[in-house]
C-alpha cells in the first residue's frame, strides 16, 4: 500500500476548509436567525453538507495516506498529461475573455486556438487550419445561427 | 402503449428527428474519438440545446449518450482501446476476433446486440414507467428525501476504496447548491453581497468546467504519441447481424440485467457488462473459448451495455434522480427548460415523458442505420490526435459557458470549476459526486426540510412510514458498512 500524499493533503485541506466554514456559516448568511428551530434555519442544510465535507475529508485524507486501494471508474484520467502545459492552457483560456472583449469573439477563438496549438507543438500549418476552421465554424453556428450576443469589440468602438 | 404510439408523432416532427440524427452522429463520433466520453461531449455540446424544445434538446443528448455506447465497441474491437469502462468486456472477445480477420463479423455482432438491448430496454421502461410513477406519486416529502439520500449514497459507494473521498466531493456539491437565496427563509446564503450569486451557482458552467474544460486541458497537454494504429478491415456482415440470435438465452439475460442495473443509481453500465459477461461464460458449454474470440461474449457485453440507457432514463423520469454524470447533465437540461422530472411529469407533461421513450427507440434505429452505412469511414477517427481534440473542446467550452447566460460570468465560473476538475483528475478525486450533489442539492434540501417541518424536527418520522423507513435503513447500511469493513481490516492487520 503506497501512501498518496498529494491526495491526502488535498483531502485534509478540504476537511479543514469544511470545518472553518461550519463555524463561519452563521456569519455568512445575511439575516441568519439562530433562535428559530434548527430545521427552519437557513444554515441547517449548509451545516449538514459541510459536516459531510469535514468528516469525510479527514477520513479520506487518512485513507489516502494509508494507501487504501481504489478501482478504475468512469472519471476523467490525467494519464500522461503535462501539468505545466495544462496551467498554460488555463491561462490562455482565461486571457481569451480579454481578447474577446478587445478584438471580438471570432478573433478570440482564432487567437486562443492558434496559441494553444503552438503550445501543444502542432505544426504551424495545422494550427492555422484548425484555428481558422474553428473560428469560422463557431462564429457561424453560435453568433450567426443561434444569435448569441457578444459585446462589440472595444478596439472597433 | 397508446401513449408511446401517440408520442411518435412529435418524435417524427422535423426539429426532433433532426435533433435525433445530429445527436446520434455526434454520439458515434464521440464513442470512437480517443479520450472523450459521453459525459464530456454532453457537457460541451449543452449550448446546442438552448434554443430547442425540451424534447428536441433531450433527444440530442440521448443520441450522444446511446451513440457513444455503439461507438465505444468500435475502438474496443478494432484497436483494443475501450473508450469507456463499460466497453472493456467487449474487447475481450472482439479484439481476438479482429486479429483473426473477423473484425466486420465482431462489429456486426456488437451492433446488433446493442440494438436489441437499446430497443428492449426503451420498450420495457416505457411500459413500466407509468406504474413506477404511479407508485412514487404516493411518495411524500419523507420518502423523497430518503430516496435522494439513498441515491447520493449509492453514488458515493460506486467508488470502491474511495467512499470517503467521494462523500467529501458529494458534500462539496451539496454545499455549492446552497449558495444563493434560501427558498424557505429568503435569506442570502454565502453570496458575499454579489448579485450574481443570488440565484445560486449556475449549473451549466459548472458542468462545462468540471467535465469539459478539465478534459480539454488534459487532452491538450497530453504528450504526442506515434500514430501507427493499424485499422483492420471492418466490412459489416449480414451473417454477423443474425449471430446474436443464436445465443437467445444470453441475449435475453444480458438485456434484462442491463435494464435492471441501469435503473439503480450509480451502479453503471460497467458492472452490468461484466456481470452479463461472466454469467454468459458460467452458463456456456464452452467457457474456455471466452476471451479468445467467442461472439457470445460480445453479445453478453454489448446487449447489457446499451440496455443501461433505458433503465437510467427510467429512474430520472419517474423519480427525478440521476444515476450518473450523463443523466445528471440530462436532468440539468430538463431544469434549464423549466421541466422537473419525477412522478408528476407523467401527469403534467405525458407527451414529453413518453416522447423521450419514443425518442430512445428511434435513436437506436437511426444509430444502427448510420453505422450500417458509415462504419468504414467512422473508424478512421481513431487516428485523430488528442491534442487537437483538446483544442476543439476548450473552444467549445468558452462559447458554451458564455452562451449559458450570455455573460462572461459563466466563463469565469466554468474556468474556476475547470481548474477544480483538472486538479481533481490529477489527485484522483472523483468529480461526478460533486456534480450530482449540485444537481440534487435543491431537491434534497427542500424535501428534507419539509419532512422535518411536518415532524417538528423529529427524525423519527422516517421510521413511522414503512417506505421511507426501509429506504433510510438501506442508506444507513451503505453508510455504516464501510466503517465496519475498515475496522475489520485494521484489526486483521
Amino acid at each position: 500500500m503506497v501512501p498518496r500524499r498529494a491526495e491526502s493533503l488535498a483531502c485534509a485541506l478540504m476537511g479543514s476548509a469544511g470545518l472553518v466554514m461550519v463555524i463561519a456559516t452563521p456569519h455568512l448568511i445575511a439575516g441568519h436567525n439562530p433562535d428559530q428551530p434548527y430545521y427552519l434555519q437557513s444554515a441547517f442544510f449548509p451545516w449538514l453538507a459541510l459536516t459531510i465535507v469535514c468528516v469525510f475529508g479527514f477520513v479520506g485524507a487518512f485513507q489516502a495516506f494509508a494507501g487504501v486501494e481504489r478501482v478504475q471508474s468512469d472519471e476523467i484520467e490525467s494519464g500522461d498529461s503535462s501539468v505545466a502545459l495544462g496551467v498554460l492552457g488555463m491561462i490562455i483560456f482565461g486571457l481569451s475573455v480579454l481578447v474577446s472583449l478587445t478584438f471580438g469573439y471570432a478573433v478570440c477563438v482564432w487567437a486562443s486556438a492558434m496559441s494553444l496549438g503552438l503550445l501543444a507543438r502542432l505544426s504551424l500549418k495545422m494550427c492555422v487550419f484548425i484555428s481558422s476552421t474553428l473560428a469560422a465554424a463557431l462564429y457561424g453556428i453560435f453568433v450567426i445561427g443561434f444569435k448569441v450576443w457578444f459585446p462589440s469589440a472595444w478596439i472597433l468602438s | 402503449m397508446v401513449e408511446i404510439l401517440a408520442s411518435l408523432n412529435s418524435v417524427f416532427s422535423v426539429p426532433v428527428f433532426l435533433a435525433i440524427f445530429v445527436g446520434s452522429v455526434l454520439g458515434i463520433v464521440v464513442g470512437v474519438l480517443p479520450g472523450i466520453g459521453p459525459g464530456v461531449a454532453i457537457a460541451v455540446l449543452l449550448p446546442l440545446t438552448y434554443g430547442m424544445s425540451p424534447l428536441a434538446g433531450i433527444s440530442v443528448l440521448l443520441g450522444i449518450y446511446c451513440g457513444a455506447f455503439y461507438g465505444g465497441a468500435i475502438t474496443s474491437i478494432l484497436i483494443r482501446t475501450p473508450g469507456e469502462a463499460s466497453s472493456i468486456m467487449t474487447m475481450f472477445d472482439g479484439y481476438p476476433m479482429a486479429k483473426k480477420g473477423e473484425a466486420g463479423r465482431a462489429l456486426s455482432v456488437a451492433f446488433m446486440s446493442s440494438f436489441v438491448g437499446g430497443i428492449f430496454s426503451a420498450i420495457a421502461i416505457a411500459l413500466l414507467a407509468p406504474y413506477i410513477a404511479k407508485f412514487t406519486s404516493r411518495f411524500g416529502a419523507p420518502e423523497f428525501s430518503a430516496t435522494a439520500a439513498l441515491a447520493l449514497m449509492c453514488i458515493a459507494k460506486a467508488y470502491k476504496g474511495q467512499f470517503s473521498i467521494s462523500m467529501m466531493s458529494l458534500g462539496f456539491g451539496l454545499f455549492m447548491g446552497t449558495i444563493g437565496i434560501d427558498q424557505t427563509s429568503s435569506e442570502n446564503r454565502f453570496t458575499f453581497g454579489r448579485p450574481e450569486l443570488l440565484t445560486g451557482v449556475p449549473l451549466v458552467p459548472v458542468i462545462i468546467g468540471l467535465f469539459g474544460i478539465a478534459q480539454g486541458l488534459i487532452l491538450f497537454a497530453t504528450k504526442p504519441k506515434p500514430m501507427n494504429i493499424e485499422i483492420p478491415d471492418s466490412e459489416l456482415s449480414w451473417k454477423g447481424f443474425l449471430e446474436p440470435f443464436k445465443y437467445k438465452a444470453t441475449l435475453f439475460k444480458s438485456v434484462l440485467l442491463g435494464t435492471a442495473i441501469g435503473v439503480l443509481p450509480a451502479v453503471g453500465a460497467a458492472l452490468s457488462t461484466s456481470l452479463s459477461y461472466f454469467e454468459a461464460r458460467r452458463t456456456s458449454r464452452n467457457p474456455d473459448s471466452f476471451g479468445q474470440g467467442n461472439p457470445e461474449g460480445i453479445v453478453a457485453a454489448e446487449a447489457a451495455n446499451n440496455s443501461n440507457s433505458g433503465g437510467a432514463m427510467g429512474t430520472v423520469l419517474t423519480l427525478g434522480i440521476p444515476g450518473d454524470a450523463v443523466t445528471a447533465i440530462i436532468m440539468g437540461v430538463f431544469i434549464v427548460h423549466g421541466v422537473y422530472p419525477g412522478p408528476q411529469l407523467f401527469v403534467e407533461k405525458p407527451e414529453l415523458a413518453y416522447g423521450i421513450f419514443s425518442s430512445l427507440l428511434i435513436i437506436n434505429v437511426v444509430i444502427f442505420v448510420i453505422l450500417l452505412m458509415t462504419t468504414k469511414y467512422i473508424v478512421r477517427l481513431v487516428k485523430v490526435e488528442e491534442r487537437i481534440l483538446g483544442l476543439i473542446i476548450l473552444s467549445l467550452c468558452f462559447i458554451g459557458a458564455y452562451s449559458s447566460a450570455t455573460s462572461y460570468y459563466g466563463v469565469l465560473i466554468a474556468l474556476i470549476f475547470g481548474v477544480v476538475g483538472w486538479g481533481c483528475a490529477f489527485l484522483k478525486i472523483p468529480v461526478i459526486p460533486m456534480a450530482l450533489g449540485l444537481v440534487m442539492g435543491d431537491f434534497f434540501e427542500s424535501s428534507l426540510r419539509q419532512t422535518l417541518n411536518i415532524s417538528s424536527g423529529s427524525w423519527l418520522i422516517f421510521w413511522e412510514r414503512p417506505i421511507a423507513g426501509s429506504i433510510v435503513f438501506l442508506t444507513l447500511i451503505i453508510l455504516i458498512g464501510p466503517v465496519f469493513g475498515f475496522i475489520h481490516r485494521l484489526l486483521k492487520q
